[in-house]
């Protein structure tokens, strides 16, 4: 123990020994600093107490020779802090610009989301206006889950068939105008054959002339979404915005569905052209939900119609140039059935004519590329197809509102041709 | 010149933690709490160079205070000082003369090495903090340097809160329990500091690997 001690007394007289001796003028230098600094402090902290300007000279120099040294340091803090807190602000904007981004695009989808439904909210609600009108039809929503985008044939495929009382030639309506006819029916899906087909052909007529013709698809011919009426009567030229709807004749259509309007006629202008062109109201390219009519007419009704006796009436038209037309209906109304224009000329005679040779229109086949013969005195279904306002939700061209001729008096048909005869005496 | 490096080097550290205390510290504040670069720079100055560094150092930055940012007159000018010869007291190397007194001093009470002792009052839990800082500065070795500053900061930086929380008190300006958080959350983030800025103060101070370089010397002379 003793031994350890005097090891340690030794090493720290060593080092001691070893400790370099400063020289006098540094220490003189030290202790004058120090003498100085305890000067100062004295005469700051007298300051305090006597009111003696000698006494405030140490710190107003003091102050003097650190105010530019600590506006450097301060300067250059601050220069340092602007940049990372510019830095922070950038981070923090590109952050917050990353995150409106990412909002944005949210919106987006939301938005896209929003007009879907909105789309399809507005085709169930024509939808629902369709059905709900015409629920004496037995309407039936379909979807339309394929289109045949072919270059002469454009048919629709539905997610209804068989299994939903869906059978072949019924008719399939959209935004209150005539898409086609069914066909091709299977037990759960059923093809449509449009309007505006190549193949099609459905029997049809002038709303306010009542003229039947034959309304057939141009699709295959030049590519068009439209279609042609032949067959009208020759000396008839049908006016541009005239509605032509279904005549409900050959095949099981209520009858007066509208197919479109009629855009031009090269009737009367050229000889080779003798057909009106009509533009339909469905809206082809954006069609997405149908109704289907499964109204099938029944034999009594077909029977009655058959056995209708024509009666006369004076129908005044509402067209440029109003012909005077007798129509013949088992009401003794309308007369849409076979209704039978007197010319002209010939008025004011309403000699009933003759009735057309009636050609017996044959069943449609499987095949939609039938041609129908439509002429009456084919029996048509007595009902009929009610306008509906329902607003289109796509950009269909709105049909111009048909002149819808006002009913007059109805006349006697005995009593007008016994008043004839009594002239011709 | 190379005799009075050291002096300068205390001098621009002094200066350097004054600007750093005054211009820098108030953009760090914690939670509206400033800590003090100037107890973290004296408490490495008295641990490595001593006490009278360590009042240098004081005089200069309490002058400095004074001169520039005198909001309380005089508290700056004498607290600092004062506070840096305390802790130097404790805290700085021990002297050949407080060694040989405590030597003595042991040696009459025959008692053991009090840092041999200390684990067992530890265990026993016989003896209060009281007893336990009277151990630590009965030691007869100088204290790991590196435990020593953040400890000298921690006293300096708790005496001057102190000292301004009775200014206070004097003062009626409603001294709550939220001051006194505040001070010891200042005294903490006074150690944080010090704890921080230990290795490059001592480093510019030459401190750090002042024992391979004398060896070296030794070596080169031999």
């Amino acid at each position: 123990m003793a031994d350890k001690d005097q090891k340690k007394e030794t090493s720290k007289k060593k080092k001691k020994a070893d400790r370099p001796r400063h020289s006098f003028w540094r220490n003189l230098l030290l202790a004058g600093g120090a003498t100085l600094l305890v000067i100062i402090m004295g005469v700051m902290l007298l300051s305090n107490f006597f009111d003696v300007p000698m006494l405030r000279q140490p710190g107003i120099a003091i102050s003097r020779i650190m105010t530019p040294i600590q506006s450097f340091f301060t300067g250059a803090v601050n220069m340092v802090g602007n940049y990372f807190r510019t830095l922070k602000y950038r981070s923090n904007l590109e952050y917050e610009y990353e995150q409106l981004l990412i909002k944005v695009e949210e919106l987006q989808d939301q938005a896209i989301m929003a007009q879907e439904y909105e789309n399809r909210l507005a085709a169930f609600e024509d939808l629902k206006v369709e059905a709900g009108a015409h629920s004496n039809m037995n309407p039936l929503t379909a979807t339309v889950i394929g289109h045949d985008t072919g270059n002469y044939f454009t048919t629709l495929d539905l997610n209804r068939g068989a299994r939903d009382g869906v059978q072949d030639y019924m008719a399939v309506v959209s935004e209150g105008g005539l898409v086609g006819y069914t066909y091709n029916v299977t037990v759960s899906t059923c093809k449509v054959a449009t309007v505006i087909d190549s193949d099609t052909t459905i029997p049809a007529l002038m709303e306010s002339t009542r003229d039947q013709g034959s309304v057939k698809g141009t699709y295959g011919v030049n590519g068009e979404a439209s279609c042609r009426m032949y067959y009208l009567p020759e000396n008839h030229l049908p006016r541009t915005g005239d509605t032509v709807v279904t005549s409900g004749v050959g095949m099981p259509f209520p009858k007066g569905i509208p197919i479109g309007t009629v855009r031009e006629s090269t009737r009367g202008m050229e000889d080779n052209k003798q057909f009106v062109v009509i533009e339909p109201i469905v809206d082809f390219q954006h069609l997405e939900y149908v109704v289907i009519y499964r109204y099938i007419p029944s034999y009594a009704e077909t029977a009655q119609n058959s056995e209708t006796v024509a009666q006369a009436t004076l129908v005044p038209l509402a067209t440029a140039r109003p012909i005077p037309t007798f129509a013949s209906g088992q009401n003794g109304g309308t007369g849409e059935n076979s209704a039978f224009r007197a010319q002209e000329e010939e008025t004011p005679e309403p000699v009933p004519q003759a009735t057309p040779t009636p050609t017996p229109s044959p069943a449609p086949t499987q095949t939609h590329a039938s041609v129908y013969t439509f002429q009456s005195p084919t029996p048509p279904p007595n009902l009929e197809y009610l306008r509906v306002t329902a607003t289109p939700s796509g950009p269909t061209p709105t049909p111009s509102p048909a002149p819808t001729p006002t009913p007059l008096p109805q006349l006697d048909p005995d009593e007008l041709m016994g008043s004839l005869e009594e002239e011709e005496d | 010149m190379k005799t009075l490096e050291r002096p300068l080097r205390v001098v621009f550290l002094t200066l350097l933690s004054y600007l750093i205390d005054v211009c820098l510290m108030p953009r760090l504040s914690v939670n509206g709490v400033v800590g003090s670069a100037s107890f973290a720079a004296i408490a490495v100055i008295t641990v490595g160079y001593g006490r009278k560094a360590a009042f240098c150092a004081g005089a200069m930055i309490g002058i400095l205070m004074e001169a520039m940012l005198s909001s309380v007159p005089v508290i700056y000018l004498v607290s600092y000082p004062i506070i840096s010869m305390l802790c130097a007291q404790w805290f700085a190397d021990l002297t050949d003369r407080q060694r040989e007194r405590r030597k003595l001093a042991r040696a009459a009470q025959e008692q053991p090495v009090m840092n041999s002792r200390l684990g067992t009052l530890l265990v026993k839990r016989l003896m209060g903090v009281v007893e336990i800082m009277r151990a630590l500065f009965r030691r007869e070795e100088n204290l790991n340097p590196y435990l020593r500053i953040p400890m000298c900061a921690f006293v300096s930086s708790l005496i001057m809160n102190v000292i301004f929380l009775v200014y206070g008190y004097v003062s009626d300006f409603g001294l709550s329990w939220l001051h006194i958080a505040r001070a010891m959350l200042a005294v903490l983030y006074t150690v944080a500091i010090s704890l921080v800025m230990t290795l490059p103060y001592r480093w510019f101070l030459g401190l750090i690997g002042r024992k391979h370089r004398r060896s070296r010397e030794e070596g080169q002379t031999a």
